[in-house]
């Protein structure tokens, strides 16, 4: 799939992959998929084209027997090494009653890490590769 | 454009976004319309998301933003929270920070003190 480096289509490309996400992922895990997509795309659109001329970006979704595989791939700004890294559950580890502390954003990353198993990022050569998996039972 | 639809219940501000998506897009000004609401006088408010099927990072950042806007001097409810709305609650443990409750008549009442 190719999603444009807009933020109208990567609503498009999030609803289009939810439609495709396997039905024995439980519902609440499909979820999480689906936002974390929209997560990862929008961040590019956002932060790795900035000040760049966008283009398009490349996703590749591949559905095994134990796992579902998506790969994306964007030739924008890298995303900085170690934030891929400090992201994590902890994250979420708020206090809800320190209100002036709680975050107004940059928690993109660690839903991404709270979603998938398997989150792996490269860039080399101008192009970032995000590798991604998801157990399937 | 016109993103909010305002409401005014048993002395609640009722707000429900008239958006299916609350994401990158538009959260800024959805915050921004909220936070005026705010700031005309609406201590006690009702996020009614029955018309949001899909919220991500940036439209959750928005909800803190109007939660910090009223501070300790108003109080914040959600309702009508389902699917991945809910579930982007619960995944990012916000569900322990925002009241959440099903219906709105059950968050006006919680607000109101009843």
């Amino acid at each position: 799939m190719t999603v444009q480096p807009t933020l109208q289509d990567v609503a498009r490309a999030t609803e289009a992959l939810a439609a495709l996400l396997p039905a024995r992922l439980p519902v609440a895990e499909r979820h999480a998929v689906q936002i974390a997509l929209a997560e990862v795309l929008t961040n590019i659109v956002q932060h790795g084209y900035r000040e760049l001329a966008p283009a398009a970006i490349e996703l590749v979704w591949q559905e095994g027997e134990s796992a579902l595989a998506v790969d994306v791939r964007d030739t924008g700004h890298a995303i900085p090494a170690g934030r891929l890294a400090a992201a994590g559950e902890d994250t979420f580890a708020f206090d809800p009653d320190d209100l002036a502390a709680l975050p107004e954003g940059g928690l993109g990353l660690a839903i991404l890490k709270t979603a998938f198993d398997v989150v792996d990022y490269r860039s080399e050569g101008g192009t970032n590769c995000l590798h991604l998996e998801k157990r399937l039972a | 454009m016109d993103m909010l639809a305002v409401s005014r219940e048993r002395g609640v501000a009722v707000v429900a976004p008239t958006l299916r998506r609350l994401d990158a897009s538009v959260a800024p000004a959805f915050k921004q319309a909220v936070v005026r609401v705010i700031e005309g006088g609406e201590s006690r408010v009702v996020l009614d998301l029955a018309q949001v099927e899909f919220i991500d990072s940036s439209g959750l950042g928005a909800m803190v933003s109007i939660l910090k806007a009223l501070g300790n001097r108003g109080s914040v409810a959600v309702c009508n929270a389902r699917g991945a709305v809910l579930s982007l609650f619960q995944l990012t443990r916000m569900d322990k920070v925002f009241t959440i409750v099903g219906s709105c008549d059950e968050a006006v009442a919680r607000l109101a003190g009843e």
